[in-house]
């Protein structure tokens, strides 16, 4: 499992610019599903028949996409401005190392702030090296993206850290899924490897319109409650694969919830219960879909979320992965 | 109709954003025998369809029109159990926390099982004399709350999970006037005119398919009666939400009598369907008031009126005081007459109703 | 249609009636009236096939609607209360004149004025702080309550008296450029030998949230979305390069990303090659702001790709809106080009 998350999250790709994620995805699970779609927002929609006379169509969505920066303006002197794409926290970003998609390497620096002024992200601006305006735009264009540089590496005996685990670690818990199913199952199995979560699930929605799911199960992280002074959600790393009952996006379907967590009894896994009085996963996006879908979000407990070392641990993903195998079976 | 009957019955329901499954029944049984059929979809929606009961005169399809009023009600959940054996509370819909100090709730737990067992407890807080004199001036946060089930812990951890539904308490209560408190009028009460309306037509003509909807997910983004417009593909839509009637602390132009139902007026609303309404309300004599909203209607209208290629909605407000808590107050008199205007507005639809809408 | 018509025509979101019929009427003029229809929203969808085959659908989009007031009371001395449909600073307000009602066959709208408190009798604490839109009001002369209500029921749209002024160097003054330079633009493209199967949309209240767009996005289903758009131009008044969003008299704006999408990459490089190519002056928005149809386009259904093309527009949202007649013109050569290589 190390490998896989380590190869996936080591892939480029920001909010907008999953290509190479889905081209690395679709090497590995080709030769497990039946069918695969690309669509208009880049989604990566691998489906795999069901066997039953009517089968149920249940979709699986882990995003692609994670948080980045996009080049704005170009000093004279070769400084980039940048905006956010997705929720970038400043506090988390200042004097980071960055990396551009065609191999452009940067370091993202806040200039001095006024006193009484608010640090913002006009005050922030990378630095590629560039003497000047010109030798920048040789470099990168306006609209290019930038994002945390890879760094992946195992913490203690089970953990991992990584940026980008945010959702990296679902699509590696997805890509596992499909190639661990048997070669026939019931219902038609719609993996969705969706597209720019992070600037409010858009991928996932016109996936969901052409997936027309019975049942929707977002793969994505979520907070934790277990280091110094946080307190919700009551939600700890190591401690099991977490169903997520509310979040601000969406109030999982009750049944489902049952369902999902009996499944991690039959499987023998820890299974934590999630309410989380922030954020928002693909399962909103499902939900609302065409005349209403059923929906629950399986989450990985992840540190620090939306930093540049997001650490999980490998224990939940196994749980993850032995409760959707039962559950889909 | 009696009214105040059916405000005591669904006051005793519950049906959090979410969560609707007891009380979508429950009203399912209230529309079974005045509809052709009812149906209940994945969000707990209720659909509920009259069928036209004349003919167009060209023989062409029935105008389908929406009614929506939704039945999800604000409620907690409980977000941690805590070493002493209370409960942190996170919020589903926009629970004031003003309200919740020493109110009693009902904690619904599932314990080891799953069968969900009622518990009655009540929301406390850190006594006054030992807060700060800083602290004594604001108000509690939700998070400063904790729900007590005066038991052990131990016990507590057996029962409650996280993820438990904890539901307010707010039973209907008759006063002068018939004027009527109780929790949830937002917007049960709303579901209450819809009966009215389809109980009236029971004895009237109509040339549409009328399709009655208690809606779900509205405290949290309007999301069912989303669901349900993409279901039903309706020609038209009626909202019926609740609005701010006046009270003493009330600005100018934020709030309309209590007395009366009110439309509102907008880019939301289309401005010649809700010529139509205003004049069935002359012609029927029932007392219209009207506001405005610039853009969002905080309803859901929001959603219907985008709902597939968009459907062009009207937003009928039935007043109400402290919304948001456990004793909304409002006019029994305000539902009927609701259900009335809506039940000529429906009769009275004829087949080049939608001939002027936008020139 | 003139430039000069739409632009002071009167349309605020949710009331554009009077563009919409404008609008129909020439759509239906050029393509014939099998091939125009108002939907259930109010947009006006035109639709005109192409010349090849098989070639993926395309939707071009402007939105009718404009920001403007309306009247929601009365003050005891015949004052109208309003409120802004659309983004609107109250700050542009104080010392303006509108127009109360449309102009239509059997009526002229009233002249109003937005007075404020004369600056001899306003305290130091008045000097500073903003007036809010609950303390303007809309004085049409009326002597009381009863007359103010006759003259102007409740809700009665109230937009800008701005003519519609050329001036300096080749610089547009008017109201409502943001969006009327685009339907001027959707209107001469009617004519374009388009390769591609294309419906040309007039939407409506986008200034409320894009409500139009979201409709005929999913009716129509497009595979390729272009809006064209009145976008902030930033650039007067010694800002930091980096913050002028674009540049009025530069060329249309392409944008990579703003609040409401991103645009498929694929596409925004070839609109900018195309752009280059064809000598079409062209500037990149320099920022991720605002929001407008290229969201409702891009994800409704199973979604669209989608491009935004904007009109710089200073001072946008105000009864004052200046643009460059070179942007006007330069949106409709890239669309042009886009319909026709």
């Amino acid at each position: 499992m190390f490998e896989l998350i380590e190869k996936l999250v080591n892939v480029y790709g920001p909010s907008g610019r999953e290509d190479l994620v889905a081209d690395t995805i679709e090497k590995l699970v080709k030769a497990h599903v039946d069918t695969i779609t690309r669509d208009n927002l880049g989604n990566l929609i691998c489906e795999k028949k069901g066997t039953a006379k009517a089968p149920k169509r249940i979709m699986l969505s882990a995003h692609m996409d994670h948080i980045g920066f996009i080049v704005v303006a170009v000093e004279k002197e070769g400084y980039l401005r940048v905006m956010p794409v997705g929720g970038i926290s400043l506090n988390v970003s200042r004097t980071r190392h960055v990396s551009f998609g065609n191999g452009v390497q940067g370091v993202i620096v806040q200039e001095p702030v006024r006193e009484g002024e608010t640090p913002a992200m006009k005050h922030m601006f990378i630095d590629i090296g560039a003497k000047d305006q010109e030798e920048a735009l040789a470099m990168v264009q306006l609209g290019d993206m930038a994002v945390y540089s890879n760094d992946c590496f195992r913490l203690g005996q089970h953990r991992v850290a990584a940026p980008a685990m945010d959702d990296r670690i679902a699509c590696a818990l997805l890509v596992s899924v499909l190639t661990a199913l048997p070669a026939k199952t019931k219902n038609t199995i719609v993996a969705v490897f969706s597209t720019q979560e992070e600037v409010g699930c858009r991928g996932s929605k016109t996936a969901a319109f052409r997936t027309d799911p019975d049942i929707g199960i977002a793969l994505d992280v979520t907070a934790n409650g277990d280091t110094p002074e946080t307190r919700l959600p009551a939600v700890k790393l190591g401690e099991g694969v977490a169903v997520k009952i509310m979040d601000r996006g969406s109030i999982s379907n009750p049944e489902l919830v049952k369902e999902l967590l009996a499944a991690g009894e039959k499987a023998g896994v820890p299974t934590q219960r999630e309410v989380l009085p922030f954020g928002a996963t693909d399962a909103m996006s499902m939900q609302t879909t065409r005349a209403g879908v059923k929906v629950c979000t399986l989450s990985i407990p992840c540190r620090y979320v939306h930093s540049a070392c997001e650490v999980i641990d490998l224990r939940d993903v196994e749980a993850a992965e032995k409760l959707l195998l039962t559950y889909l079976k | 109709m009696d009214i105040f009957a059916y405000l005591e019955g669904m006051a005793a329901q519950h049906g959090p954003s979410g969560q609707e499954a007891q009380v979508s029944a429950w009203l399912a049984e209230r529309f079974k025998p005045l509809c052709d059929s009812v149906t209940i979809d994945s969000l707990y929606n209720v659909i509920a369809l009259k069928k036209a009961t004349r003919p167009t005169s060209d023989g062409s399809p029935a105008p389908k029109v929406m009614l929506s009023a939704h039945q999800d009600e604000i409620a907690l959940m409980v977000a941690d159990v805590l070493p002493d054996g209370t409960l942190r509370m996170g919020s589903v819909g926009g629970v004031d926390p003003r309200i919740l100090p020493a109110s009693t709730v009902m904690v619904h737990a599932s314990g080891e099982t799953g069968q969900i067992r009622q518990m009655l407890g009540v929301v406390g807080a850190t006594p006054p004399h030992l807060l700060s004199e800083a602290d004594r001036g604001h108000n509690y946060k939700r998070e400063d709350l904790f729900v007590d089930l005066g038991m052990e812990t131990e016990a507590v951890k057996k029962l409650v999970q996280i993820g438990d539904l904890i539901t307010l308490q707010g039973p209907a209560t008759r006063l002068l006037n018939d004027r009527a408190a109780s929790k949830t009028m937002d917007d049960r009460a709303c579901v209450g005119s819809l009966l009215c309306a389809a109980e009236k037509l029971q004895t009237m003509n109509h040339l549409c398919d009328i399709y009655f909807v208690a809606s779900t997910q509205e405290e949290v983004g309007a999301w069912g009666a989303y669901t349900a417009a993409y279901t039903v593909d309706p020609d038209l839509a009626v909202v019926l939400d609740v609005t701010h009637a006046t009270i003493p602390a009330s600005k100018p132009d934020t709030t309309v009598p209590l007395d009366a139902p009110a439309a509102t007026y907008g880019p939301f609303v289309q401005h010649k369907l809700l010529d139509r309404l205003k004049k069935t309300a002359k012609d029927y004599g029932v007392a219209l008031n009207t506001e405005y909203a610039t853009s969002r209607t905080g309803t859901d209208t929001d959603l219907i009126q985008i709902a597939r290629e968009g459907v062009p909605c009207v937003l009928i407000d039935l007043p109400l005081k402290y919304m948001h808590t456990t004793v909304e107050l409002l006019d029994m008199h305000a539902i009927s007459e609701c259900g009335r205007l809506l039940a000529h507005f429906l009769s009275g639809l004829t087949e080049d109703w939608g001939a002027e809408l936008w020139n | 249609m003139e430039l000069k018509n739409l632009c002071e025509m009167q349309g605020i979101s949710g009331r554009e009636e009077l563009v919409r019929m404008a609008v129909y009427h020439e759509c239906v003029e050029v393509l014939g009236e099998k091939n125009v229809t108002i939907d259930r929203m109010g947009n006006v969808i035109a639709h005109k096939k192409g010349t090849r085959r098989n070639a993926p659908s395309v939707l071009l989009c402007a939105h009718m609607d404009e920001v403007g007031l309306m009247a929601i009371s009365y003050t005891d001395d015949g004052l109208l209360r309003v409120r802004a449909i659309g983004g609107i600073d109250s700050r542009v307000l104080v010392s303006k004149r509108v127009k109360v009602g449309y102009f239509t066959p059997d009526h002229e709208p009233l002249n109003g004025v937005i007075g404020a408190m004369a600056i001899h009798q306003q305290t130091a604490e008045d000097r500073k702080s903003v007036l809010p839109i609950d303390q303007l009001y809309v004085d049409i002369g009326a002597k009381d309550q009863d007359e103010a209500k006759a003259k102007v029921p409740e809700g009665t749209p109230i937009t800008f008296d701005t003519p519609y002024t050329p001036f300096g160097d080749g610089m547009l003054l008017c109201k409502a450029a943001d969006d009327r330079v685009g339907c001027y633009n959707l209107l001469r493209l009617l004519h374009a030998k388009t390769k591609y199967d294309t419906h040309f949309v007039f939407t409506c209240q986008e200034e409320v949230g894009c409500r139009g767009a979201t409709g005929a996005a999913f009716r129509l289903q497009p595979d390729i979305a272009l809006v064209l758009e009145g976008t902030t131009a930033n650039d007067m008044g010694d800002i930091p390069e980096a913050q002028r969003v674009c540049l009025a008299g530069k060329g249309v704006a392409i944008s990579f990303m703003d609040n409401a999408s991103i645009a498929h990459p694929a596409l925004f490089q070839e609109m900018m090659a195309l752009a280059e190519a064809s000598g079409i002056p062209h500037q990149v928005k320099m920022s991720v702001s605002g929001g407008n149809e290229g969201g409702a386009m891009q994800r409704a259904g199973s979604g669209a790709k989608t491009c935004v093309l904007s009109v710089p527009c200073r001072y946008i949202h105000s009864p004052s809106t200046v643009c460059s007649f070179t942007d006007i013109e330069a949106q409709y050569q890239l669309c042009k080009a886009y319909l026709e290589k």
